[in-house]
Protein backbone atom coordinates (compact mmCIF):
# COMPACT_ATOMS: atom_id res chain seq x y z
CA UNK A 1 0.00 0.00 0.00
CA UNK A 2 1.15 3.33 -0.46
CA UNK A 3 2.64 5.72 2.55
CA UNK A 4 0.67 8.11 4.47
CA UNK A 5 0.60 11.64 4.31
CA UNK A 6 1.17 14.29 7.47
CA UNK A 7 0.59 17.61 7.86
CA UNK A 8 1.03 19.80 10.19
CA UNK A 9 0.46 23.71 10.50
CA UNK A 10 -0.84 26.02 13.26
CA UNK A 11 -3.88 25.80 14.85
CA UNK A 12 -5.54 28.98 13.30
CA UNK A 13 -9.02 28.91 11.19
CA UNK A 14 -7.10 30.13 8.13
CA UNK A 15 -4.72 27.31 7.42
CA UNK A 16 -7.98 24.85 7.89
CA UNK A 17 -8.58 25.38 3.85
CA UNK A 18 -5.00 23.60 3.40
CA UNK A 19 -6.29 20.48 5.21
CA UNK A 20 -9.49 20.41 3.67
CA UNK A 21 -7.29 20.74 0.08
CA UNK A 22 -4.97 18.10 0.92
CA UNK A 23 -7.58 15.72 2.27
CA UNK A 24 -9.72 15.96 -0.79
CA UNK A 25 -6.69 15.25 -3.13
CA UNK A 26 -5.69 12.37 -1.15
CA UNK A 27 -9.12 11.47 -1.84
CA UNK A 28 -9.26 11.92 -5.30
CA UNK A 29 -6.26 9.77 -5.69
CA UNK A 30 -8.41 7.54 -4.45
CA UNK A 31 -11.04 7.89 -7.04
CA UNK A 32 -13.66 9.08 -4.26
CA UNK A 33 -16.63 10.23 -5.85
CA UNK A 34 -17.37 14.20 -5.91
CA UNK A 35 -19.98 13.39 -2.97
CA UNK A 36 -17.33 11.60 -0.90
CA UNK A 37 -14.71 14.45 -0.79
CA UNK A 38 -17.53 17.09 0.15
CA UNK A 39 -18.22 14.98 2.93
CA UNK A 40 -14.21 14.83 3.64
CA UNK A 41 -14.14 18.65 3.60
CA UNK A 42 -16.65 18.63 6.15
CA UNK A 43 -15.27 15.75 8.00
CA UNK A 44 -11.95 17.90 8.05
CA UNK A 45 -13.45 21.03 9.80
CA UNK A 46 -15.24 19.00 12.31
CA UNK A 47 -12.55 17.20 13.48
CA UNK A 48 -10.41 19.92 14.02
CA UNK A 49 -12.84 21.64 15.65
CA UNK A 50 -13.73 18.87 17.77
CA UNK A 51 -9.91 18.11 18.45
CA UNK A 52 -9.23 21.66 19.39
CA UNK A 53 -11.55 21.72 21.59
CA UNK A 54 -10.40 19.04 23.56
CA UNK A 55 -6.99 20.27 23.58
CA UNK A 56 -5.24 22.70 25.96
CA UNK A 57 -2.63 25.09 24.95
CA UNK A 58 -2.93 23.39 21.66
CA UNK A 59 -0.64 25.50 19.00
CA UNK A 60 -0.22 23.23 15.90
CA UNK A 61 -2.80 20.84 14.39
CA UNK A 62 -1.32 17.58 12.61
CA UNK A 63 -3.79 15.71 10.16
CA UNK A 64 -2.45 11.70 8.70
CA UNK A 65 -4.03 10.33 5.67
CA UNK A 66 -3.63 6.73 5.95
CA UNK A 67 -4.29 5.05 2.82
CA UNK A 68 -6.03 1.65 3.43
CA UNK A 69 -8.21 -0.42 0.16
CA UNK A 70 -10.89 1.74 -0.74
CA UNK A 71 -10.61 4.12 2.18
CA UNK A 72 -8.74 6.56 3.72
CA UNK A 73 -7.83 6.91 7.67
CA UNK A 74 -7.85 10.54 9.06
CA UNK A 75 -6.12 10.98 12.42
CA UNK A 76 -6.00 14.62 13.51
CA UNK A 77 -4.35 15.57 16.55
CA UNK A 78 -3.19 18.33 18.25
CA UNK A 79 0.51 19.74 19.83
CA UNK A 80 -1.89 20.61 23.61
CA UNK A 81 -2.45 18.41 26.42
CA UNK A 82 -5.93 16.51 26.77
CA UNK A 83 -8.40 19.31 28.20
CA UNK A 84 -10.82 18.14 30.60
CA UNK A 85 -13.12 16.12 27.61
CA UNK A 86 -16.57 17.19 28.05
CA UNK A 87 -18.21 14.58 29.33
CA UNK A 88 -20.93 14.58 25.89
CA UNK A 89 -18.72 14.71 23.29
CA UNK A 90 -20.69 11.91 21.52
CA UNK A 91 -23.66 14.21 22.07
CA UNK A 92 -22.16 17.31 20.35
CA UNK A 93 -23.25 18.48 16.99
CA UNK A 94 -19.71 17.92 15.58
CA UNK A 95 -19.84 14.13 16.78
CA UNK A 96 -23.41 13.79 15.40
CA UNK A 97 -21.44 15.16 11.91
CA UNK A 98 -18.24 13.24 11.88
CA UNK A 99 -20.08 9.97 12.59
CA UNK A 100 -22.84 10.43 10.38
CA UNK A 101 -20.29 11.15 7.66
CA UNK A 102 -17.33 8.70 8.30
CA UNK A 103 -17.90 5.07 8.44
CA UNK A 104 -15.92 4.21 11.62
CA UNK A 105 -14.97 7.17 14.23
CA UNK A 106 -13.11 7.23 17.44
CA UNK A 107 -11.67 9.45 20.06
CA UNK A 108 -7.98 8.32 20.80
CA UNK A 109 -7.07 8.04 24.56
CA UNK A 110 -3.55 8.61 25.15
CA UNK A 111 -0.86 11.71 25.54
CA UNK A 112 -2.38 13.90 22.60
CA UNK A 113 -5.85 14.28 21.73
CA UNK A 114 -6.52 13.13 18.52
CA UNK A 115 -9.65 11.49 16.54
CA UNK A 116 -9.40 8.80 13.98
CA UNK A 117 -11.77 8.02 11.62
CA UNK A 118 -12.09 6.37 8.22
CA UNK A 119 -13.91 7.47 5.17
CA UNK A 120 -14.56 4.40 2.63
CA UNK A 121 -15.15 5.40 -1.01
CA UNK A 122 -18.65 3.35 -1.06
CA UNK A 123 -18.77 3.14 -4.85
CA UNK A 124 -15.35 1.16 -5.15
CA UNK A 125 -16.44 -1.56 -2.51
CA UNK B 1 -26.01 32.51 21.02
CA UNK B 2 -24.84 31.82 17.15
CA UNK B 3 -22.25 29.69 16.86
CA UNK B 4 -19.06 31.19 14.79
CA UNK B 5 -18.84 29.98 11.24
CA UNK B 6 -14.79 28.80 11.99
CA UNK B 7 -15.45 27.01 15.21
CA UNK B 8 -11.43 26.12 15.18
CA UNK B 9 -11.00 29.79 17.17
CA UNK B 10 -13.75 29.54 19.97
CA UNK B 11 -11.81 28.54 23.09
CA UNK B 12 -13.43 24.93 24.44
CA UNK B 13 -16.44 25.91 26.28
CA UNK B 14 -17.72 27.73 23.33
CA UNK B 15 -17.34 24.16 21.02
CA UNK B 16 -19.65 22.40 23.41
CA UNK B 17 -22.16 25.47 24.49
CA UNK B 18 -22.60 26.11 20.50
CA UNK B 19 -22.65 22.69 19.59
CA UNK B 20 -24.38 20.25 21.95
CA UNK B 21 -27.39 18.63 21.25
CA UNK B 22 -29.23 17.91 24.32
CA UNK B 23 -28.32 14.05 25.50
CA UNK B 24 -32.07 13.99 25.88
CA UNK B 25 -33.19 14.29 22.46
CA UNK B 26 -32.44 10.79 21.35
CA UNK B 27 -34.57 9.33 23.27
CA UNK B 28 -37.07 12.23 22.75
CA UNK B 29 -36.84 12.08 18.95
CA UNK B 30 -37.41 8.06 19.89
CA UNK B 31 -41.17 8.61 21.76
CA UNK B 32 -41.52 11.12 18.92
CA UNK B 33 -41.24 9.05 16.50
CA UNK B 34 -43.74 6.28 17.77
CA UNK B 35 -46.31 9.08 18.06
CA UNK B 36 -46.07 9.81 14.58
CA UNK B 37 -48.09 11.13 12.21
CA UNK B 38 -49.53 13.06 14.70
CA UNK B 39 -48.81 16.74 13.66
CA UNK B 40 -47.83 17.90 16.90
CA UNK B 41 -45.02 15.58 17.30
CA UNK B 42 -43.65 16.19 13.38
CA UNK B 43 -43.19 19.81 14.85
CA UNK B 44 -41.75 19.26 17.63
CA UNK B 45 -39.38 16.87 16.00
CA UNK B 46 -38.35 19.88 13.12
CA UNK B 47 -37.78 22.35 16.45
CA UNK B 48 -36.00 19.62 18.52
CA UNK B 49 -33.15 19.08 15.83
CA UNK B 50 -33.49 22.53 14.01
CA UNK B 51 -30.21 23.40 16.02
CA UNK B 52 -28.39 20.58 14.14
CA UNK B 53 -29.93 21.82 10.77
CA UNK B 54 -28.87 25.58 11.42
CA UNK B 55 -25.27 24.36 12.08
CA UNK B 56 -24.81 22.18 9.26
CA UNK B 57 -25.80 25.40 6.74
CA UNK B 58 -23.39 27.29 8.94
CA UNK B 59 -20.74 24.96 8.07
CA UNK B 60 -21.50 26.20 3.96
CA UNK B 61 -21.50 29.59 4.78
CA UNK B 62 -18.68 31.52 3.28
CA UNK B 63 -19.16 30.22 -0.30
CA UNK B 64 -21.36 32.58 -1.87
CA UNK B 65 -24.29 31.61 -0.52
CA UNK B 66 -26.35 33.36 2.15
CA UNK B 67 -26.93 31.82 5.06
CA UNK B 68 -30.56 32.60 5.96
CA UNK B 69 -31.36 30.82 2.17
CA UNK B 70 -28.88 28.01 3.45
CA UNK B 71 -30.50 27.55 6.63
CA UNK B 72 -34.06 27.42 4.70
CA UNK B 73 -32.43 24.79 2.61
CA UNK B 74 -31.75 22.78 5.97
CA UNK B 75 -34.74 23.15 7.13
CA UNK B 76 -36.88 22.00 4.43
CA UNK B 77 -34.36 18.87 4.43
CA UNK B 78 -34.76 18.22 7.93
CA UNK B 79 -38.70 18.08 7.28
CA UNK B 80 -37.70 15.36 4.71
CA UNK B 81 -35.72 13.44 7.14
CA UNK B 82 -38.38 13.56 9.69
CA UNK B 83 -40.81 12.51 7.19
CA UNK B 84 -39.10 9.39 5.81
CA UNK B 85 -37.21 8.67 8.64
CA UNK B 86 -37.74 4.78 9.33
CA UNK B 87 -37.49 4.26 13.01
CA UNK B 88 -37.61 0.93 12.70
CA UNK B 89 -33.60 0.91 10.67
CA UNK B 90 -30.79 0.41 13.10
CA UNK B 91 -29.38 3.92 12.73
CA UNK B 92 -29.96 7.08 14.74
CA UNK B 93 -32.25 10.04 13.70
CA UNK B 94 -29.32 12.41 14.20
CA UNK B 95 -27.28 10.38 11.55
CA UNK B 96 -29.80 10.20 9.32
CA UNK B 97 -31.02 13.66 9.49
CA UNK B 98 -27.29 14.89 8.93
CA UNK B 99 -26.89 13.19 5.60
CA UNK B 100 -29.96 13.93 4.21
CA UNK B 101 -29.13 18.05 5.29
CA UNK B 102 -25.78 18.08 3.97
CA UNK B 103 -26.95 15.83 0.82
CA UNK B 104 -29.78 19.00 0.06
CA UNK B 105 -27.46 21.71 1.01
CA UNK B 106 -24.63 19.76 -1.59
CA UNK B 107 -27.34 19.67 -4.12
CA UNK B 108 -28.26 23.28 -3.44
CA UNK B 109 -24.64 24.97 -4.79
CA UNK B 110 -24.96 22.45 -7.41
CA UNK B 111 -27.79 23.52 -8.63
CA UNK B 112 -27.13 27.35 -8.07
CA UNK B 113 -23.69 28.27 -8.95
CA UNK B 114 -21.49 29.50 -6.53
CA UNK B 115 -19.00 32.70 -5.73
CA UNK B 116 -16.29 33.47 -8.24
CA UNK B 117 -13.70 35.34 -7.06
CA UNK B 118 -10.22 32.97 -8.62
CA UNK B 119 -7.97 33.43 -11.55
CA UNK B 120 -9.94 33.23 -14.67
CA UNK B 121 -7.79 29.92 -16.49
CA UNK B 122 -9.32 27.82 -12.83
CA UNK B 123 -12.67 29.85 -13.15
CA UNK B 124 -13.21 28.30 -16.67
CA UNK B 125 -12.05 24.60 -15.48
CA UNK B 126 -14.43 24.60 -12.88
CA UNK B 127 -16.87 25.91 -15.18
CA UNK B 128 -16.39 23.15 -17.31
CA UNK B 129 -16.35 20.75 -14.08
CA UNK B 130 -19.06 21.81 -12.98
CA UNK B 131 -21.12 21.18 -15.83
CA UNK B 132 -19.42 17.92 -16.44
CA UNK B 133 -20.49 17.11 -12.54
CA UNK B 134 -24.19 17.59 -13.11
CA UNK B 135 -24.10 15.95 -16.63
CA UNK B 136 -22.12 12.93 -15.37
CA UNK B 137 -24.16 12.84 -12.34
CA UNK B 138 -27.54 12.06 -14.85
CA UNK B 139 -25.02 10.08 -17.41
CA UNK B 140 -23.79 7.47 -14.94
CA UNK B 141 -26.35 7.86 -12.15
CA UNK B 142 -23.82 8.32 -8.93
CA UNK B 143 -21.43 11.26 -8.65
CA UNK B 144 -18.79 10.83 -10.70
CA UNK B 145 -14.88 10.55 -9.92
CA UNK B 146 -12.00 12.81 -10.47
CA UNK B 147 -10.96 10.65 -13.06
CA UNK B 148 -13.99 10.49 -14.49
CA UNK B 149 -14.56 14.29 -15.02
CA UNK B 150 -10.91 14.67 -16.54
CA UNK B 151 -11.96 11.94 -18.75
CA UNK B 152 -15.05 13.56 -19.47
CA UNK B 153 -13.83 16.93 -20.02
CA UNK B 154 -10.55 16.27 -21.25
CA UNK B 155 -8.79 17.87 -18.84
CA UNK B 156 -5.85 16.57 -16.48
CA UNK B 157 -6.52 14.89 -12.95
CA UNK B 158 -5.08 18.06 -10.99
CA UNK B 159 -6.87 20.78 -13.11
CA UNK B 160 -9.77 18.88 -12.12
CA UNK B 161 -9.27 18.98 -8.60
CA UNK B 162 -8.01 22.81 -9.08
CA UNK B 163 -11.51 22.76 -10.78
CA UNK B 164 -13.55 21.65 -7.87
CA UNK B 165 -11.22 24.08 -5.49
CA UNK B 166 -12.33 27.06 -7.36
CA UNK B 167 -15.82 25.55 -7.00
CA UNK B 168 -15.74 25.81 -3.29
CA UNK B 169 -13.45 29.10 -3.49
CA UNK B 170 -14.51 30.28 0.00
CA UNK B 171 -15.09 34.31 -1.18
CA UNK B 172 -17.98 36.51 -1.50
CA UNK B 173 -19.73 36.98 -4.83
CA UNK B 174 -18.93 40.07 -6.49
CA UNK B 175 -22.50 39.29 -8.91
CA UNK B 176 -24.44 39.39 -5.31
CA UNK B 177 -22.72 42.45 -4.28
CA UNK B 178 -25.41 45.28 -4.11
CA UNK B 179 -24.67 48.03 -6.93
CA UNK B 180 -24.43 51.70 -6.25
CA UNK B 181 -27.03 53.03 -7.67
CA UNK B 182 -30.06 50.96 -5.72
CA UNK B 183 -30.43 48.44 -3.10
CA UNK B 184 -31.16 45.26 -5.18
CA UNK B 185 -27.74 43.18 -6.97
CA UNK B 186 -27.28 42.64 -10.39
CA UNK B 187 -27.75 39.44 -10.01
CA UNK B 188 -31.43 39.41 -8.56
CA UNK B 189 -32.29 41.56 -11.59
CA UNK B 190 -30.86 38.71 -14.32
CA UNK B 191 -32.67 36.00 -11.77
CA UNK B 192 -35.93 37.53 -12.22
CA UNK B 193 -35.81 38.45 -15.80
CA UNK B 194 -34.39 34.86 -17.01
CA UNK B 195 -33.55 31.85 -14.22
CA UNK B 196 -32.09 29.99 -16.55
CA UNK B 197 -28.25 28.99 -15.53
CA UNK B 198 -27.06 29.16 -18.71
CA UNK B 199 -27.40 32.79 -18.79
CA UNK B 200 -26.35 32.94 -15.14
CA UNK B 201 -22.84 31.70 -16.26
CA UNK B 202 -22.72 33.53 -19.61
CA UNK B 203 -22.60 37.28 -16.96
CA UNK B 204 -20.20 35.55 -14.89
CA UNK B 205 -17.66 36.45 -17.63
CA UNK B 206 -19.56 39.03 -18.69
CA UNK B 207 -19.22 40.99 -15.52
CA UNK B 208 -15.38 40.31 -15.50
CA UNK B 209 -15.27 42.24 -18.61
CA UNK B 210 -17.89 45.19 -17.99
CA UNK B 211 -15.62 45.64 -15.08
CA UNK B 212 -12.60 46.94 -17.69
CA UNK B 213 -15.32 49.11 -19.24
CA UNK B 214 -14.98 53.02 -19.00
CA UNK B 215 -17.48 54.21 -16.23
CA UNK B 216 -19.61 56.29 -18.72
CA UNK B 217 -20.04 52.53 -20.98
CA UNK B 218 -20.96 50.89 -18.13
CA UNK B 219 -22.94 53.16 -16.97
CA UNK B 220 -24.81 53.20 -20.17
CA UNK B 221 -25.26 49.40 -20.25
CA UNK B 222 -26.49 50.12 -16.92
CA UNK B 223 -28.92 52.03 -17.72
CA UNK B 224 -30.12 50.52 -20.69
CA UNK B 225 -30.16 46.59 -19.66
CA UNK B 226 -30.61 46.72 -16.07
CA UNK B 227 -33.01 49.80 -15.35
CA UNK B 228 -34.31 49.26 -18.87
CA UNK B 229 -34.51 53.04 -20.08
CA UNK B 230 -34.66 53.41 -23.72
CA UNK B 231 -31.89 55.19 -25.41
CA UNK B 232 -33.96 58.22 -25.37
CA UNK B 233 -34.39 58.52 -22.13
CA UNK B 234 -30.91 57.88 -21.35
CA UNK B 235 -29.82 60.34 -23.86
CA UNK B 236 -31.98 63.09 -22.02
CA UNK B 237 -30.45 61.98 -18.62
CA UNK B 238 -26.68 62.07 -20.13
CA UNK B 239 -27.31 65.58 -21.86
CA UNK B 240 -26.30 63.56 -25.24
CA UNK B 241 -28.10 62.63 -28.53
CA UNK B 242 -29.76 59.24 -29.07
CA UNK B 243 -27.55 59.13 -31.97
CA UNK B 244 -24.70 59.16 -29.29
CA UNK B 245 -26.22 57.00 -27.27
CA UNK B 246 -26.85 54.25 -29.88
CA UNK B 247 -23.37 54.53 -31.34
CA UNK B 248 -21.93 54.44 -27.42
CA UNK B 249 -24.12 51.17 -27.14
CA UNK B 250 -22.79 49.42 -29.66
CA UNK B 251 -19.22 50.18 -29.79
CA UNK B 252 -19.24 49.10 -25.80
CA UNK B 253 -21.77 45.90 -26.94
CA UNK B 254 -18.73 44.73 -29.69
CA UNK B 255 -16.07 45.44 -27.20
CA UNK B 256 -17.78 42.73 -24.32
CA UNK B 257 -18.31 40.13 -27.07
CA UNK B 258 -14.68 40.82 -28.24
CA UNK B 259 -12.99 39.91 -25.29
CA UNK B 260 -15.73 37.36 -24.04
CA UNK B 261 -13.87 35.74 -27.21
CA UNK B 262 -15.32 32.21 -28.31
CA UNK B 263 -17.73 32.19 -25.05
CA UNK B 264 -21.15 32.52 -26.03
CA UNK B 265 -22.60 35.94 -25.06
CA UNK B 266 -26.27 36.94 -24.91
CA UNK B 267 -25.68 39.40 -27.57
CA UNK B 268 -28.71 38.05 -29.88
CA UNK B 269 -31.01 39.22 -26.75
CA UNK B 270 -28.82 42.53 -26.44
CA UNK B 271 -29.08 42.82 -30.11
CA UNK B 272 -32.63 42.52 -30.42
CA UNK B 273 -32.72 45.22 -27.67
CA UNK B 274 -30.67 47.67 -29.61
CA UNK B 275 -32.55 47.20 -32.38
CA UNK B 276 -35.85 48.20 -30.65
CA UNK B 277 -34.90 51.52 -28.84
Amino acid sequence: MRGDISVSLPAKAEFLHILRSVVASAAATMDFSIDAIDDLRLVVDEACGQVLGLSSGATALTVNIGFLDHSLELTVSTDGTPAEAPESVQDSMAWTILSALSDSLKLQEGDVPAVRLIKSNRRAS
Amino acid sequence: MASKPEKIESAPETVVEDTAIAPSSTERADELFARLPNSAARDELVLLFRPLARYLARRFAGRGEPVEDLEQVASIALIKAVDRFDPAREVKFSTYATVTIVGELKRHFRDKGWALNVPRRVKEISLHVERAVSELNQMLGHSPTVKEIAEYTGSTEEEVVEGIEAMHAYSTTPLDAPTDEDKASPLNRIGANDDSLEVLESWVSVKSVLKTLPDRDRRILHLRFFKGMTQTQIAAELGISQMHVSRLLSGTLRKVRDRLGPLESPSSDLDADLQTP
